[in-house]
């Protein structure tokens, strides 16, 4: 009977391979309950269509496995793990060994499709590419199981059915990173990579994995033109996803990768300068939470913002000198006044073009300091008129008391802490700090915590490097 | 802490039930589904078993055995018999070993020479030879090292800098320098700074500010924001808190309430929540969870190293 489990695992695994020997091109995987549910026979197990669509059904991937993953094991050994060093040529591998070459590459397609974080399996494929190309360097010939493109089409593959899948990012940027080793360049498969991690989140959103890998190949093209056109592909996926936090931290990752750029080229760059989209930032953001109250990550954005902004103005020399104005101002916080004004940023609403997000009419008038911050958080905390208020309210309370420390540990560390000025400063954010526990609302965050932090004198929060 | 009376009990028995059963179940599909990292299941399932006082209903012998038979001549473990060494497996393999008392079965030259192999000139660690890196791997790294007396055998300070690369405005860490906070990788980097005695340059009140703002109204915790709450941020969560000695910013009654009802009341274990199907994951997290509760009954964990505090104590750590 377990003889008959094995024929039968051996017929689904031909089967399953065969699929893909007819259609190279398949791009989308999903596992289903019955292939004669989409007018295939039944026993084949899978169903693959003329539109390059692959079904597996969950009855044979037991049967398979039991098959398949014991031959992979036994292949791995043999071709790979019993030869100390390992195998780097293919013609260090008799006739034998050679014949079981394109058998062993099967094994790990397979396992790979059924569990896509088998990662032994992808440390397989990564021996084989390797031995391939050492083998055409040294004039033989390939087997042709595998290349850079079959295998970037085969993780797409993968992620159509496992987008939370952390080793098939792992194994493509080890492709891409060999890819690069050998004088390519990443600029020409940045668009295809971001348009992948774009799918992969739209099936699977707040992706960890995906928007890592974003940030990753943002980082290898290390240009300010890719920048800005990621940034501009993320003004309407941040519209469209106000809950999506991982959308917003790229945000970030963008905007801390033209500071740098921008920083690291003495002369201006051409384009934005970075200062002026910071400002459009904080307008951007402010728009959704003003049109969208109660969503946790444009606030989250706009700490993010304001850290920046007071830190390059304490410690960068080029930042400062671009400021219009002291961040740092600061004159009073009246209990229980609306100083918000909220008839100004109505009449821009009413201007608003929804399909241009980025206007300069907002940006230019208003200036950013922390004034405008305390009584933006005030009104967002009293305004009992917004649809989900009570969320708003304790986003813009936790924002509120996040920035009071953060300015306590930024004037605590800045180069002039016994100035008058600095002194002052202190003072009033102190005051504004022991208002703090009658203005915050609906906080589900331990009172504790919030007593503990307010009374301190150590102002911790201090800025980073 | 109060205890609420609307609470449902921890089903103890269930759980025990639940865990010993995975053993047996090696032909479904969600065996295959998690086959490469059964080298992890079988430490949290011993972990649980160790929270719960019931390590003896195991068989020792034969989890000792299987444990060794995932090493491979270079001393790093795989997860699984035959699946390639991985950091990730080498700690799971040693922390099982751990509680279980038998490292001196273990050859713990090989181990360390694996592990030491695998820090790059920056002070990060890659998972394996083929050179991912992700500040878990520092952790894998540090803790493995540190459970075997043998820290000395890797660049700590370096370790420690790295790791602080990581590091972001809002004091939170993520995989690599300048990714997203995430609370298991801040986990990760605060246990290794711990490790690495540098817990000193973390803004404890910053990153606790972060941590608590995990707890959601219905007292579970997420590990970003907007994220839904799922049980094993109880554990990447609180453990963090509780290297911080902060543990007490957070409302631990509604969270121990919280974790009681992702228990599975059929077949014992526990889920990411309510409602959902239960793993030995999320088991051995949602018992850590409560045992920083202060749930009678079960064990005291060391939330640096994931580990019964009398084998802490044991090993000398």
């Amino acid at each position: 009977r377990k003889r008959k489990k094995m024929e039968e695992g051996k017929r689904l695994f031909d089967g399953l391979n065969a699929c893909f020997d007819k259609d190279p091109l398949i791009d989308e995987l999903g596992f289903i309950l019955s292939a004669s549910d989409f007018g295939a026979d039944e026993k084949d197990g899978f169903i693959a269509n003329s539109e390059h669509k692959l079904g597996i059904t969950y009855w044979c991937i037991p049967i398979i496995q039991k098959f398949c993953h014991p031959l992979f094991m036994m292949l791995k050994h043999r071709l790979i793990d019993s030869h100390s060093p390992r195998i780097s040529l293919w013609s260090q591998f008799n006739q034998q060994d050679q014949n079981l070459l394109i058998l062993f590459f099967q094994t790990t397609r397979i396992l790979l499709l059924i569990n896509s974080d088998c990662y032994s399996a992808f440390n397989a494929r990564k021996w084989m590419l390797t031995v391939e190309e050492n083998s055409k360097e040294n004039g033989e010939e390939g087997k042709n199981l595998l290349n850079f493109d079959t295998e970037l089409r085969f993780l797409n593959l993968l992620l159509t059915k496992h987008p939370k899948s952390g080793e098939v990012w792992v194994h493509r940027r080890w492709i891409l990173n060999r890819w690069k080793l050998r004088g390519n360049s990443l600029d020409s498969i940045w668009r295809q990579d971001v348009e992948i991690c774009t799918r992969v989140s739209v099936i699977y959103p707040k992706n960890y994995h995906a928007w890592n890998h974003r940030a990753w190949i943002l980082k290898q093209v290390n240009s300010q033109k890719r920048c800005l056109e990621d940034l501009g592909m993320m003004n309407d996926w941040c519209r469209r996803n106000l809950s999506d936090h991982c959308g917003f931290h790229h945000r970030k990752t963008i905007l801390l990768q033209l500071f740098n750029l921008q920083i690291s080229m003495s002369e201006q760059v051409e384009g934005e300068d970075v200062g002026e989209i910071w400002k459009r930032e904080f307008f951007f953001v402010e728009k959704l939470i003003i049109l969208y109250p109660g969503h946790e990550s444009p606030w989250s954005y706009r700490r993010f913002l304001s850290y920046y902004s007071l830190h390059w103005y304490t410690f960068n020399d080029q930042w400062r000198r671009k400021c219009k104005g002291d961040p740092f101002r600061f004159s009073s916080v009246t209990k229980g006044e609306d100083h918000w004004k909220e008839e100004n940023f109505v009449k821009f609403l009413v201007k608003l073009d929804l399909n241009n997000w980025i206007s300069n009419e907002f940006t230019e008038s208003v200036e950013w300091n922390l004034n405008r911050e305390m009584e933006f958080t005030l009104h967002c905390i009293l305004d009992e008129g917004a649809e989900k208020y009570e969320k708003q309210s304790k986003f813009a309370s936790m924002y509120r008391i996040w920035l009071i420390q953060t300015v306590l540990g930024m004037l605590k560390k800045n180069t002039e802490p016994d100035s008058a000025e600095t002194k002052e400063k202190i003072l009033l954010f102190e005051e504004c700090r022991n208002t703090i526990e009658s203005l915050t609302k609906n906080l589900s965050v331990s009172q504790q915590m919030v007593d503990e932090l307010m009374r301190k004198n150590d102002y911790s929060f201090l800025p980073i490097e | 802490m109060t205890n609420n009376t609307n609470d449902v009990p921890l089903y103890v028995d269930l759980h025990k039930k639940h865990i010993r059963a995975l053993e047996k179940n090696k032909e479904s599909f969600s065996y295959w589904a998690i086959e490469h990292l059964r080298v992890s299941g079988v430490y949290w399932g011993i972990g649980a078993m160790d929270l719960m006082n019931a390590l003896g209903e195991m068989d020792r012998e034969e989890i000792i055995s299987y444990i060794l038979s995932c090493k491979h001549p270079n001393g790093g473990f795989g997860g699984n018999v035959g699946h390639d060494a991985h950091l990730l497996y080498t700690l799971s393999a040693v922390q099982v070993m751990a509680i279980l008392n038998a490292l001196d079965r273990l050859d713990i030259d090989s181990i360390v020479k694996f592990v030491s192999s695998l820090q790059n000139e920056d002070g990060s660690f890659q998972g394996d030879e083929w050179g991912e890196i992700d500040t878990r791997f520092s952790y894998c790294a540090v803790c493995c090292l540190a459970i075997l007396g043998r820290k000395d055998a890797i660049d700590t300070q370096k370790a420690a800098e790295y790791v602080l690369k990581c590091r972001n405005f809002d004091g939170g860490f993520g995989c690599t320098p300048g990714a997203e906070s995430h609370a298991g990788q801040i986990f990760t980097c605060v246990a290794a700074l711990s490790i690495l005695g540098q817990l000193d340059k973390i803004d404890a009140d910053l990153l606790g500010f972060w941590l608590c703002e995990r707890q959601l109204d219905c007292g579970g915790l997420n590990g970003r924001p907007e994220k839904l709450e799922d049980v094993c941020y109880s554990w990447w969560v609180l453990s963090a808190l509780a290297i911080l000695k902060r543990l007490h910013w957070i409302n631990l009654d509604k969270l121990k309430s919280f974790i009681l009802q992702c228990q599975d009341d059929d077949n014992g274990g526990i889920a990411d929540r309510p409602g959902d199907v239960a793993d030995v994951f999320h088991t051995f997290f949602g018992l850590c969870g409560l045992s920083f509760c202060g749930y009678p009954g079960l064990k005291a964990i060391d939330p640096t190293y994931a580990l019964c505090a009398d084998t802490i104590q044991r090993l000398g750590l």
